[in-house]
């Protein structure tokens, strides 16, 4: 098996899902995100593997959706350029982000252990939200919900329901050891000792019985479903789908209009200045 | 009322639970959770208590589940003799009933903690609703680690997903200095003043007219069971009917905890389960 956008290294029983677009920060863009589900189905599969790391290359874990792609024709076909696309397709594309990539990463039957370093912004912190174990770097770089790209819902509420912290926290900046505090990862470590402490729970891991982890696993994916995770999820994907039909006012900044004229990156960097 | 394995004591308006193993660490057999089923059925009818303390005798608050065989003194729960679901039904629903109960308890719960707190000590104690622990204390539950699904349900909503992942896929051990800091404790305090403080709360308490104290009660659990509480209860109880079905250590090159404990012991056995994730510090 080939991959382009990730690495996908086996150890004994331990697989290394490793994001690998370092240049940008690994965006979740849908390829990479197709291959990350590979990896795993691969790694669901395999027999040997018992534990399964999920790390970025580079200076960061991820910087979330592939801004520059999101809702552009690249996604939903050149005959939707320049036009608003129908609902219809918005919200398949959110349905897709949540049922196969989001859930299936929460679903997964293997225990998952997000390694974070750097930044772990928007999607990016979804996606270590939805897996079992987060151990963070202390200088990692959390916000939960994309308030400073455009104000829209987050895709996963599971970030509220993790922490118990409920909407106040929406668009705060954690380093790690704040994220550790309110529960969004469980343990914040000096960047240098990240590897080791993650390889070391990977092989605690890996050494219990596979039975019971399995049924705790599943036991407490089950317990966010009986506290109303599925159907917040289904709340949140709709209306993040609803966000790009945000009106934005004359003296409001409009980013989706900058980002047409001047590409993403200069668009993020002009609504950070903002703020 | 006096009772073999528990001590049972009212004072003014205070009942007290006491449980009485020291030399097992206040394992919970089947004649001990007996006497705690009547005390607290007393202690929740008795008009004269306002409060329940809940505590151990000697060095631990209670270990969990008597782990040296209650299956040896009942073949019915046995799975090396292939019990019936049924009979593992029955046993699991009695047993999360009785956390349950406590949850709903209908005066204040203050439970009062030192040394080892494991496996359904936690569950009793997150059925409280306050926990004092000593410094000394130790939290956990190593049921995943003898192949066991943890009872876990009131760990998830007392201390977050992310956390109760963690502590349930490792099955280690924390201090009382983490259990304050993710909330499993309400306070930490040195092992000479936890009497005081754990009285002073109670008096404390009780400054409030128990029908406030009832109404707040009531609406915390509402609103945990609105949350889906009882539904976990009844899910989980089912998962770890399942893991007993499933035999553990059945597996090949498996630990079995079991069998190590019928050839060397239970001390043995623990020591033997624990090893390898010692060495990597879990």
């Amino acid at each position: 098996m080939s991959y382009e956008h990730i690495i996908y290294e086996k150890e004994g029983p331990i697989a290394r899902i490793i994001m690998n677009h370092p240049e940008k920060h690994n965006p979740l863009g849908k390829p990479m995100m197709r291959e990350i589900i590979k990896a795993l189905e691969g790694a669901g599969e395999d027999r040997e593997i018992r534990v399964v790391i999920i790390k970025g290359a580079g200076r960061s874990f991820s910087s979330g959706h592939d801004i520059p792609a999101i809702g552009m024709d690249i996604e939903l076909g050149p005959e939707y350029k320049g036009k608003r696309p129908p609902a219809k397709l918005l919200i398949e594309r959110d349905e897709w982000l949540k049922r196969e990539f989001y859930q299936y990463v929460f679903n997964f039957a293997k225990p998952t252990i997000a390694q974070v370093h750097g930044y772990c912004i928007y999607g990016g912190n979804n996606f270590q939200l939805c897996c079992d174990i987060t151990i963070a770097a202390e200088n990692s770089y959390f916000k939960p919900k994309g308030d400073t790209i455009v104000t829209i819902a987050s895709y996963l509420p599971a970030d509220t329901w993790a922490t118990g912290m409920g909407p106040r926290h929406l668009g705060v900046k954690m380093d790690g050891k704040i994220a550790e505090k309110w529960g969004v990862v469980n343990r914040a470590v000096p960047l240098e000792k990240l590897e080791e402490e993650v390889e070391k729970l990977a092989q605690v891991i890996a050494a219990m019985p596979e039975d019971s982890v399995n049924l705790n696993k599943k036991c407490l994916n089950a317990m966010m479903d009986f506290d109303g995770l599925e159907a917040a999820w289904r709340t949140t994907h709709v209306a993040h789908a609803m966000g790009t039909h945000q009106r934005v006012k004359s003296d409001e900044f409009n980013i989706f209009k900058m980002r047409a004229a001047e590409g993403a990156s200069a668009a993020i960097h002009a609504r950070q200045r903002k703020r | 009322m006096s009772f073999e394995n528990i001590i049972y004591k009212k004072e003014g308006k205070i009942a007290t639970i006491s449980l009485n193993r020291p030399a097992k660490l206040n394992a919970l057999n089947e004649p001990l959770l007996a006497d705690f089923d009547e005390a607290l059925n007393d202690a929740g009818e008795d008009k004269k208590v306002a409060l329940l303390i809940i505590q151990g005798e000697g060095r631990a608050f209670c270990a969990g589940y008597d782990a040296s065989g209650d299956e040896k003194t009942d073949p019915a729960f046995d799975w090396r003799n292939k019990p019936m679901m049924y009979d593992l039904y029955t046993r699991e629903r009695r047993r999360q009933d009785r956390i349950e109960n406590l949850a709903r308890f209908p005066k204040p719960t203050i439970a009062k903690i030192q040394g080892y707190c494991l496996e359904a000590g936690c569950s009793i104690i997150l059925a409280c609703d306050f926990a004092i622990a000593a410094e000394d204390a130790q939290f956990g539950d190593p049921s995943v680690r003898m192949g066991m699904c943890t009872d876990l349900p009131l760990w998830y909503y007392v201390i977050g997903i992310k956390r109760a992942k963690e502590l349930m896929l490792t099955g280690r051990t924390m201090d009382a200095a983490e259990a304050e800091r993710i909330g499993l404790v309400t306070k930490t305090v040195p092992a000479g003043q936890i009497d005081e403080e754990v009285r002073n709360l109670a008096q404390t308490l009780m400054t409030s007219p128990s029908d406030a104290l009832r109404n707040n009660r009531e609406a915390f659990q509402a609103a945990l069971e609105a949350r889906g509480l009882s539904a976990g209860f009844r899910f989980a109880g089912d998962m770890r009917v399942f893991s007993v079905l499933q035999r553990p250590g059945s597996r090949p090159r498996e630990f079995n905890f079991f069998d190590v404990r019928d050839k060397k012991g239970l001390k043995a056995a623990f020591e033997e389960m624990n090893a390898p994730f010692r060495k990597l510090g879990y």
